[in-house]
């Protein structure tokens, strides 16, 4: 099997990086270029795009370090993550994106400095992001990759490389098994809820049911409580597929309507609740204003103040 | 200036005049039209000589003594003007009518800032439960607001005074008040109570001013007199009781003896010694009539008689020092001259300088009306019968019939104190007072106005995602509200952090400046002359500082809230 072939893939110089590799999908699939890149043990980057997008992994010593996902994929950046699962109000996570870049600092780093999450959170996430974003990738069937070697230092804050083949198998996993436990829940969206009066044994639960288990009070999405939990999309279903075994949870269909991203009905109340007071506080304004008007005709107009001055007259 | 007093004040002696009230305005209204009024302090001081008994002269000089930090003057001007309100019956009045407007416009500005304040205090947890009313509703909370609102606005768009408004508006928030608080609201309806009878005593006494005033016959110190009323008539407009009676009679001979009526004069003193009472002042002028009459003997007679009564008043000893020198028994004068010449430059407010008094001149006795104080703020039954159609229940209780408001206020506090009562055993909205978050509460709520999460201080919550959102909301449009309160109602922040007391305390130092600024701003602009110039200069100093008041309630208040909100870990610090 040929590994690198022209036109396909080729190698060249360009702005001080070495193209090493590069070329379309359809010919050579992603888990093979993965495999090739951890196994020479090689430091670079890794753009694979597809889907309108571009997803970049970065590796040292053929371990991924980190990735980027495309920034119009917002819900795989690292500050939605930590902000669905709670970590981040959405105005902070504006204000951290406004501030990073004069000090040119990553999101990650920036949040650990200031003390919105610690490091092991930073790292569980983005060892999530990792496994979203190659999971993304896996399922690309058409799309371009391209590796560029230099050498890469992975950050003191970020967590240990991550070894592709190890998540090279999971990526397989879920894509043999995702579809098989998604089809036990409703097509299109869904909710779930923990069912009312049941009492459940957290020691009988595995790791991830238990972790998911905790999440349920944490919001009614699915997405949402997986990002709470911190567990990618086929943990998060087995997990819950599990509980819905055990008859703890309950799930219902969401209406066609009602599926309204929660972020966004949440920010849109927001909006209004902002509106709605300052219509109040304006109309509280003008009837401060009357009122004045009235204290003036009450205590200080020329019928009060002739009340007022009768004192006047005894001198 | 002083050549011309000290012969304005020998005539003066010869009429038995001891004052000459109409002098200072004179001087000073000319001094207005010439553009001198500025260097008229000298002027005046001097005058102060011919004219003891002018309250507005000693108010004006004390009041530019203490603008000009001069403080030994301004203590002996102090000392002049009480002397000046305990012998000038029309000082006294007006001053006790002042008293009595400057509390009555303090007691509606602390009605009106604490009923507004303590409805804004309740506004959010009223809010709550009256949305509670419309959950069939699909926006409850915007009905709420709304009727909220007309609540608030009802008394105004229908015109009601200030007084019927404020109890309106604490009767609706006791239920959500603090101890404090509610404190705060049962002051101002008590306070409006006294307003409310203060009108009744201004309704009694206002007549007495045309009286009172310049060449009426209480007036009679240095004016022009117009015509001697029958002490009957005076009785009509004079508050009831003998005090007042005798007080009259008193002024009637004292105008007869200026006039030169002596006979009169004489006969009317010796009507009032056989009634008997504090007869010091009338034995005291009758001699002097008596000596005007050639009764030499008689008058020393009297005068030794108002000196045994009243050794410590100076003036019968000074009169008869002069007599025993006019009659040249030397012996008895050089035995009572120090005594004589002592007592004499101790009558505040009357500059009396026995070294210039070397022309035989006598000392009247002015009409005693220090002494009528306990009697005329004495509440009487005519107090109550004038509050109801008096100027104050027009201005101020409206439109609540005059026999209706004491019952209206009592109505207002009781229900006000029912409404707490009900609020410890039906379930009703209680408002974090740092965060602002409304909850469903029973029972005394004053160990829940502040939520868990706040004494926790775990900030926007123990949830992250949708519960801090909107824990967050809550906190900054609070804050917001708070803020919004504290600047339109100085106060409302310190009220709103738990400082029940001590914003009372401001509100009433607030009302205080406020209710000077009232009362000084009207006689500023209407009156003339010497009251007019220092009003003026009172109404703007009074402004100054109910500004300063408010801008420092203002900031007193924003910062004890930013202090409650920091220490419950909810002011964006430490979240």
């Amino acid at each position: 099997m040929a590994f690198v072939r022209y036109p396909a893939a080729r190698s060249q110089r360009r702005r001080g990086k070495v193209v090493a590799v590069q070329g379309k999908i359809a010919d050579f699939g992603i888990p093979d270029i993965f495999q090739l890149v951890s196994s020479q043990g090689k430091d670079g980057s890794l753009a694979i795009s597809g889907n309108g997008r571009v997803t970049t992994f970065l590796f040292s010593g053929g371990r991924i370090v980190d990735v980027q996902p495309d920034r119009r994929e917002s819900k795989s950046l690292l500050g939605t993550m930590l902000r669905d699962a709670g970590y981040l109000t959405d105005s902070e996570l504006k204000r951290v994106l406004s501030s990073r870049w004069p000090g040119g600092k990553k999101i990650g780093e920036l949040l650990v400095e200031r003390g919105k999450i610690s490091k092991e959170v930073l790292a569980r996430y983005l060892l999530l992001q990792v496994k979203e974003c190659l999971f993304d990738v896996l399922t690309l069937r058409e799309g371009e990759y391209r590796f560029e070697g230099f050498v890469v230092h992975a950050a003191a804050w970020a967590g240990e490389p991550i070894r592709a083949d190890v998540l090279l198998m999971e990526g397989m996993q879920y894509l043999d098994e995702y579809q098989r436990y998604r089809e036990i829940f409703p097509s299109g969206g869904f909710r779930v809820a923990r069912k009312r009066g049941e009492r459940a044994d957290p020691y009988a639960f595995s790791e991830g049911e238990r972790i998911l288990w905790k999440a349920l009070d944490f919001s009614d999405d699915p997405e949402r409580i997986y990002r709470k939990a911190c567990l990618t999309g086929l943990e998060g279903i087995k997990a819950l597929a599990a509980l819905l075994d055990r008859g703890l949870i309950e799930v219902s269909a969401t209406e066609p309507g009602a599926g309204v991203d929660p972020a966004r009905r949440l920010r849109d109340e927001i909006a209004f609740r902002r509106r709605f007071d300052a219509i109040r506080m304006a109309l509280w304004g003008a009837a401060a204003a009357a009122a004045a008007v009235w204290v003036f005709r009450g205590l200080l107009s020329r019928g009060a103040f002739r009340t007022f001055a009768a004192w006047v007259d005894f001198f | 200036m002083e050549r011309e007093v000290r012969e304005l004040r020998r005539a003066m002696f010869e009429h038995s005049i001891l004052s000459m009230n109409a002098v200072p305005d004179r001087i000073f209204d000319r001094a207005v039209r010439e553009g001198w009024n500025r260097r008229s302090y000298a002027s005046l001081r001097a005058v102060a000589r011919v004219a003891p008994l002018s309250v507005p002269l000693w108010s004006w000089l004390a009041w530019e003594d203490a603008a000009r930090f001069r403080l030994e003057a301004f203590l002996s001007d102090v000392v002049g003007l009480s002397g000046a309100l305990r012998q000038y019956a029309p000082g006294v009045l007006g001053y006790a009518v002042w008293v009595v407007l400057f509390a009555s416009a303090s007691a509606c500005w602390f009605a009106l800032w604490a009923s507004l304040n303590l409805l804004l205090r309740a506004r959010p947890a009223m809010t709550s439960d009256v949305a509670r009313l419309f959950k069939a509703l699909p926006r409850p909370e915007i009905f709420s607001s709304g009727i909220v609102l007309a609540v608030f606005a009802a008394p105004i768009a229908f015109g009601a005074g200030i007084a019927a408004a404020a109890v309106f508006w604490i009767a609706l928030s006791g239920a959500y008040l603090r101890r404090a608080e509610f404190v705060m609201g049962g002051t101002a309806i008590l306070l409006l109570a006294g307003v409310f009878l203060c009108g009744g005593f201004l309704e009694a006494v206002q007549p007495i001013a045309g009286y009172a005033r310049q060449g009426g016959w209480l007036g009679v110190e240095g004016y022009y007199y117009r015509e001697v009323p029958d002490s009957r008539d005076a009785g009509r407009v004079l508050p009831t009781g003998p005090q007042w009676e005798r007080m009259a009679r008193f002024a009637r001979a004292r105008a007869e003896m200026q006039r030169g009526n002596l006979r009169t004069a004489e006969s009317l003193w010796t009507g009032l010694i056989g009634e008997g009472g504090d007869l010091a002042d009338a034995y005291n002028n009758r001699g002097i009539v008596r000596v005007r009459l050639g009764r030499t003997r008689e008058g020393l007679a009297d005068f030794e008689a108002a000196a045994d009564r009243t050794p410590e008043s100076g003036r019968a000893e000074w009169n008869a020092y002069q007599l025993y020198l006019q009659e040249l028994n030397l012996e008895k004068a050089a035995r009572i001259q120090p005594a004589a010449w002592t007592g004499i430059r101790g009558l505040a407010p009357f500059d009396y300088r026995a070294e210039e008094m070397t022309h035989g001149e006598m000392v009247a006795s002015p009409l005693p009306a220090g002494d009528v104080w306990g009697t005329l703020l004495t509440v009487r039954e005519e107090g109550f019968r004038e509050a109801r159609g008096s100027g104050f229940h027009r201005l101020f209780f409206r439109p609540v019939p005059g026999e209706w408001v004491l019952a209206f206020l009592a109505a207002g506090g009781a229900w006000a104190g029912l409404w707490k009562l009900l609020s410890r055993t039906i379930w009703m909205n209680s408002v974090c007072r740092s965060c602002g978050a409304s909850t469903m509460i029973v029972g005394s709520r004053e160990h829940a106005d502040v939520c868990n999460m706040c004494r926790a201080q775990v900030g926007k919550g123990i949830r992250g995602g949708e519960e801090a959102e909107r824990r967050g909301l809550s906190i900054s449009l609070h804050r917001r509200y708070v803020r919004a309160c504290s600047v339109l109602f100085p106060g409302a922040g310190a009220l709103w952090a738990g400082k029940g007391f001590r914003t009372m305390l401001y509100g009433a130092l607030l009302s205080i400046s406020a209710g000077l600024f009232t009362v000084s701003w009207g006689a500023g602009r209407l009156a003339g002359g010497l009251i007019g110039d220092m009003q003026t200069d009172v109404w703007r100093a009074a402004l100054g500082a109910t500004a300063l008041l408010w801008l420092f309630g203002v900031a007193w208040g924003w910062r004890s809230f930013d202090t409650l909100q920091r220490d419950h870990n909810v002011a964006g610090e430490r979240l």
